[in-house]
């Protein structure tokens, strides 16, 4: 081999990565040649230098600083949430949005009484036992245009009480406080009470929501008062229905 | 029985690190992970250093490392060694900043460092210098090497990875990692060269 190639392959000779064949070769090369064994005994040192050089020392910011930067990192309510705080926004409301969506489902699964029969089989049960929604339609019929439009709708429980009413009379049973769509649309919203067997709620709903309506789901203390219905009490929904 | 006795060190420090590792991931534990950073601070340090030739920029990037560290040690699935995780962060860390900031980095190192240079090129390596002047003389030979050969010969050379290992760390294949290597390497060879003509000069 050439000088030349003898030079380049030091570094691989010294770090032993070379073949026996080429060790061997620069090995007669480095006795025979004295130009090139000055040069590696000189690379020689310069490497053993760079092999043995000791760690940079740490400057003493280094452990105020990342406990600073540490620091910063938690928020004090999060403490052990932190992990999640890591995705991105968007990918969290998603969840948030998917597991609300979910737990309103099983819940309403939940509710006693209701059977799994499919919607079209039970129709007619449902009809006759809603009567009051049927005068809800009668109101809405001209164009049936109302029926689509953006509605708010509020429930309210009167297990004991079978009594069913229209319009402002009944208002007693809804917390004032809760019909804030109701005041700000004055004009535009209507007022329906409906009664329903607690055995039916769900499939009243489900039949609300067929005709156009968006149900809100229940609360936590509805949902409660809900379970401890029996089947044959009775529901009295009130909805407020705003164009 | 020196082995032996070596083999114990090593084998209780693992346990100790795994510990400390299980730990942190359970709970979070912040002193634990000061302990764990307390084993790698100046290695993951001397290696950012070497590359930026900056300190200011070496210690924020290093914090950096050891924060990404801490926010991802429940992915660290204990397939390599702690200290290979934390280094490919570091690794990246120090090529993405490279990348940003490379030139201005350099600028601001020169403007820093340069006027040392001339001091300690006067110095042999073959005297066996102590400490500082030892790092100092590393430091410059590797600051003269030219940006994409640098962390390859860095790893190689003086952290001891295998070509394997730093095809891993860098995320670049085989065929370049050891033609930069060779490259780096080669002017390294006529950098170490350069300092001996000048200490020829010198009369040393």
């Amino acid at each position: 081999m050439e000088c030349k190639e003898i030079r380049e392959l030091f570094f691989e000779y010294r770090e032993d990565e070379l073949s026996a064949l080429k060790k061997e070769s620069i090995v007669k090369h480095l006795l025979l040649c004295g130009e090139c064994a000055r040069e590696f005994r000189a690379l020689s040192s310069s490497f053993r230098y760079l092999k043995s050089v000791p760690e940079e020392k740490l400057p003493e910011s280094f452990y105020p600083g990342l406990e600073k930067k540490l620091g910063g990192l938690r928020k004090p309510l999060f403490g052990r949430f932190m992990v999640y705080l890591n995705f991105q926004n968007t990918s969290v409301a998603v969840a948030g949005v998917l597991i609300g969506l979910l737990t309103g489902i099983l819940i309403s699964n939940y509710i006693p009484g209701v059977s799994l029969v499919p919607l079209a089989q039970v129709n007619k049960p449902i009809v006759q036992n809603k009567i009051e929604t049927k005068t809800a339609e009668k109101e809405k019929t001209p164009g049936g245009l109302l029926l689509r439009a953006g509605n708010i709708s509020r429930a309210g429980f009167d297990p004991g009480n079978s009594v069913s009413s229209f319009e402002g009379s009944s208002g007693g049973l809804i917390d004032p406080g809760l019909s804030l769509g109701g005041q700000s649309a004055l004009k535009l919203s209507k007022k329906y009470t409906v009664t329903v067997a607690a055995g039916k709620y769900e499939e009243a709903v489900k039949e609300l929501n067929r005709l156009g309506y968006i149900m809100k789901l229940p609360g936590k203390k509805e949902l409660a008062a809900i379970k401890n219905l029996k089947a044959s009490d009775i529901v009295t929904l009130e909805l407020e229905i705003a164009e | 029985m020196k082995d032996d006795a070596q083999k114990v060190i090593e084998e209780v420090s693992r346990n100790y690190e795994n510990e400390l590792i299980k730990k942190i991931q359970k709970t979070g534990d912040r002193d634990a992970f000061f302990y764990l950073v307390k084993l790698y601070d100046a290695r993951i340090y001397s290696v950012v250093y070497r590359y930026l030739r900056h300190r200011e920029d070496a210690l924020e990037l290093s914090q950096d490392v050891f924060v990404q560290a801490y926010k991802k040690i429940k992915q660290y699935r204990w397939e390599a060694p702690f200290y290979f995780w934390l280094q490919r962060i570091a690794v990246n860390y120090s090529i993405n900043r490279m990348k940003k900031y490379g030139k201005d980095i350099i600028s601001r190192s020169f403007e820093i460092e340069g006027a040392n240079a001339a001091e300690t090129a006067a110095q042999s390596p073959e005297k066996e210098l102590e400490g500082e002047e030892h790092k100092k003389f590393v430091a410059e030979a590797l600051a003269k090497v030219s940006e994409p050969y640098r962390l390859p010969v860095i790893l190689k050379d003086i952290e001891g990875f295998s070509y394997e290992e730093i095809v891993k760390l860098t995320g670049l294949n085989i065929g370049t990692v050891k033609s930069r290597i060779s490259r780096g390497r080669e002017e390294l060879k006529s950098i170490f060269l350069q300092k001996k003509e000048r200490l020829k000069e010198y009369g040393m």
